[in-house]
């Protein structure tokens, strides 16, 4: 009879608050919270200047390849 | 013998030769780790025995720390945040870096010195004031830092002075360890000596070149993130502090605003790289030690190196696997867990193609084989448990529990500082001339392997019971914990046996070093790499003529050559 | 022993793979990795902003006009670092101590400005503390201040006692006046950035 009762009020309680259901990986259920958002964008801004620098040392290493064709081997 | 004629003072104090500061940052960091393995001892005894005082050594701590002998849950967590800062930040990066990084890498592209000598003076002597504030930090009022030694908000903010010094200290690392790497990068790129491309650099060299593009890039948004908690300790702003926060009963005077997750971001975007920062070094020494005592060809040099590249530039984009937990939400979540996945495969790519090199060699099973031998499948061990954690649905389970300390720990324990034991028993001939003992180092290898195993895989099961790991009884309020807290008893014991398997080393490196009679080779262990051309010990300007290079960094048994081994300035 | 050979390659000429000489490629290595310094606290300033229920409009807290001169004053000391730069690699060393100097004095003048904006903002009570658009504009615009006094000090050492080796060694010497303006240019780029997502945005 608890264990029925257990169900009922489980199954209310995700119904009625969606706290219930909010699991530790998003805040309540809601990961469009502005912390989320945020936290996404804070993201992609280091992930953009990680980028710029990235690719300028590709580059670079690119460059050196061409030069290093350009100079005449001796071995 | 290095820099004659000039006073002891310019010549081992203040000297800007690459090898002395290799040298300087290699006996620091090794003093810094026995320091940080001590922290642990005492850690240990609180978790196997809890509320029981410590013999002997307990009544030396002081009454503030452990009154009668048995430590205070604030001492606790002191031991806890500096031990995990210690080893990582001032024992472990600096003798990979610095000191292997340092001595090794102008030997092994043939140059004269690094590209910025005083600079790298400069980055040494940061270095040890960075760490000498972290030891003066345990006696400051309140004691040292107490939040972890990944130092999170809102705790740090409001802890005690110790997180303050802790703060300095690590501007002070950040600083040296950014000296180190463009000194090292530069030294890479533009001091190679004629004829060594990049495909014939030594893996060990790529991994550095590697490592300091981490170090370089990783390391500022922590400084970042260090002044703004320093802003946040000391002008009282609130970066890390949400509105509303109630500390012991009363509600915290701030604007509010901020949020941790906001440290978190910018703190694991160092902590992530920071662990290959950790891991490629010991790959590389790895790498040179098994390939010289195979005896033949590296499996897929190519393949390693494209590989080492792609695991440096996977490494900056995984940092927020640490943060699932956090309420960052599922999409991040979805896609650090991807970048992880992803990660896992280079790290196998070069595991595979050491194991594969093994096949077919004539193996001499001396310390240093033994050493970087074990290091494979104990870096497998430390890297394939780490797949579940990074799996966003397991760490809920498995998050900050023991399984989290065990995975780490066989990274950086049995697998690192092991690569690290490689290492020095390996170039310890061309430091000193002089050989380390055998029969010792066997006793040194032998134990240590079993003992770290005995510490680190019961944690596995402790944690996949669930006990969380910031605990100062180890968990003993909690039922689901009673069924695995008596194999703390186990752990520690092999814990305080692995320090007494210590000795042995120790014991062998100082006598090895004050033997009179010197190996007369400059190369004992018949290698290729350009180190091993130089003479024993060498002195200031490395080489007796800057060498010429004319093939790849490992022909070993190259068919119809005279000798096994073919080093790479020969013609 | 013989005596070693202990010239450290490429100090002052550029290594031909790399075009570079070694001092110039550090600075590049320096710049990306301040790159991320400042690409960090701008993350934050962007997550701080994100996450905040209110957040101010720059110009309702700081005075845009105040800004601008900053602006035109930093990119005119920029013009005059790249042409003492231009006139010592010409040997015009006349040229050079008088664009050096005015370069010096618009970094002085940044910093009096900044100085003044700094106490109009503590005369009105309004500290770091204060909420976080402030805190952010501190320690933004703070670590800021730190790399133009950086830059000052290296600079007047240039124009000072520095400059001896203009006569001695002026290859090395022209060098040295580029790699400083690398970095002074990039102490302008980041004032830039910080004007318009403080100021503007």
């Amino acid at each position: 009879m608890s264990v029925v009762f257990l169900w009922f009020f489980m199954a209310w309680a995700m119904i009625c608050c969606p706290a219930v259901r909010a699991c530790s990986v998003c805040f309540f259920g809601a990961s469009n919270d502005s912390s989320s958002a945020a936290i996404r964008m804070a993201v992609v801004c280091l992930l953009l200047a990680l980028l710029a620098v990235l690719v300028f040392f590709g580059k670079f290493f690119l460059d050196i390849r061409k030069r290093q064709q350009l100079i005449p081997k001796k071995m | 013998m290095i820099l004659q004629g000039r006073s002891f003072l310019r010549r081992c104090i203040f000297s800007t030769d690459h090898k002395v500061v290799g040298i300087q940052y290699g006996i620091t960091a090794l003093f810094f780790l026995l320091f940080g393995f001590c922290l642990m001892l005492l850690m240990r005894w609180q978790l196997a025995y809890p509320g029981t005082p410590i013999p002997w050594i307990g009544q030396w701590l002081g009454e503030n720390r452990a009154p009668g002998g048995v430590v205070l849950p604030e001492f606790y967590n002191e031991l806890g945040a500096m031990h995990g800062t210690i080893m990582v930040f001032l024992g472990v990066v600096p003798l990979l870096v610095g000191a292997f990084g340092n001595y090794l890498i102008p030997l092994q592209i043939g140059a004269p010195d690094m590209a910025f000598p005083k600079l790298n003076m400069a980055s040494y002597w940061t270095y040890l004031l960075g760490g000498l504030t972290m030891l003066v930090s345990f006696f400051v009022p309140g004691g040292a830092a107490n939040s972890g030694c990944t130092a999170y908000p809102p705790l740090a903010d409001i802890a005690t002075a110790g997180q303050t010094v802790w703060l300095l200290g690590m501007v002070c690392i950040i600083t040296s360890s950014l000296l180190g790497s463009i000194n090292f990068i530069t030294t890479i790129f533009q001091l190679r000596a004629e004829g060594l491309t990049f495909m014939r650099l030594p893996f060990f060299v790529w991994a550095q070149l590697i490592t300091s593009f981490l170090l370089l890039l990783a390391f500022p948004p922590l400084e970042a993130a260090g002044i703004l908690q320093l802003f946040d300790r000391v002008a009282a702003t609130s970066f890390f502090l949400p509105s509303g926060l109630v500390v012991s009963g009363e509600p915290l005077k701030v604007s509010g605003g901020g949020s941790a997750l906001l440290w978190q971001h910018l703190f694991w975007f160092l902590g992530h790289p920071e662990v290959y920062v950790i891991l490629l070094p010991s790959m590389g020494i790895v790498t040179e030690i098994i390939v010289n005592n195979i005896r033949r060809p590296l499996y897929g040099y190519r393949t390693m190196v494209y590989s080492v590249i792609f695991l440096g530039l996977m490494s900056f984009i995984v940092w927020a696997h640490h943060m699932y937990l956090t309420g960052m939400g599922t999409a991040l979540s979805a896609f650090f867990q991807t970048t992880t996945m992803i990660i896992s495969i280079p790290s196998v790519v070069i595991l595979s193609c050491l194991f594969l090199s093994l096949w077919g060699g004539s193996i001499r099973f001396n310390t240093p084989m033994l050493f970087a031998l074990s290091f494979l499948p104990m870096f497998g061990i430390g890297g394939l448990t780490g797949l579940p954690l990074g799996v966003a649905t397991v760490d809920i389970h498995l998050h900050d529990t023991y399984y989290v300390i065990g995975h780490f720990h066989y990274i950086v324990a049995p697998g690192t500082i092991f690569a690290i034991f490689a290492g020095i028993y390996y170039w310890f001939p061309k430091v000193t001339g002089k050989r380390m003992n055998e029969n010792l180092g066997q006793l040194h290898f032998w134990p240590s392997l079993f003992l770290m195993n005995g510490i680190f895989m019961p944690m596995f099961i402790q944690g996949l019971a669930g006990v969380s790991r910031r605990l100062y009884d180890g968990g003993a309020q909690y039922a689901h914990a009673q069924g695995v807290l008596h194999l703390n008893v186990g752990i520690s014991m092999c814990a305080w046996l692995l320090a007494l398997f210590q000795i042995p080393f120790i014991v062998n490196l100082i006598w090895s070093m004050a033997k009179k009679e010197k190996a007369a080779l400059d190369n004992p262990w018949e290698a290729t790499t350009l180190e091993w051309a130089a003479p024993t010990p060498p002195p200031h300007g490395n080489f007796r003529e800057i060498p010429k290079v004319y093939r790849g960094p490992y022909e070993y048994s190259v068919p119809g050559a005279a000798k096994d081994f073919t080093p790479q300035s020969e013609a | 022993m013989s005596v070693m050979n202990t010239a450290i390659p490429y100090t002052v000429e550029a290594r031909p793979e790399t075009g570079l000489y070694n001092a110039k490629l550090g600075m590049w290595l320096f710049l990306a990795s301040e790159v991320m310094l400042f690409g960090g606290l701008f993350s934050a300033y962007v997550f701080l902003r994100m996450a905040a229920a209110h957040w101010p409009a720059g110009s309702s807290i700081l005075s845009i006009p105040l800004g601008a001169v900053n602006t035109v004053v930093l990119i005119t000391s920029s013009i005059t670092m790249s042409l003492a730069s231009a006139a010592v690699k010409e040997r015009k060393f006349d040229q050079f101590k008088v664009n050096l100097g005015l370069t010096i004095l618009l970094a002085l003048v940044f910093l009096s400005v900044k100085s003044f904006e700094y106490g109009m903002k503590f005369s009105h009570h309004m500290y770091p503390k204060t909420n976080t658009f402030l805190a952010i504009y501190f320690a933004l615009t703070g670590v800021h201040v730190l790399h133009v006094l950086g830059g000052l000090v290296v600079n007047a050492y240039f124009w000072g006692p520095g400059s001896r080796m203009g006569q001695a060694d002026p290859q090395r010497f022209a060098n040295r006046i580029e790699i400083a303006g690398l970095y002074w240019n990039f102490v302008d780029v980041v004032w830039i950035l910080l004007f318009v997502t403080l100021y503007l945005l």
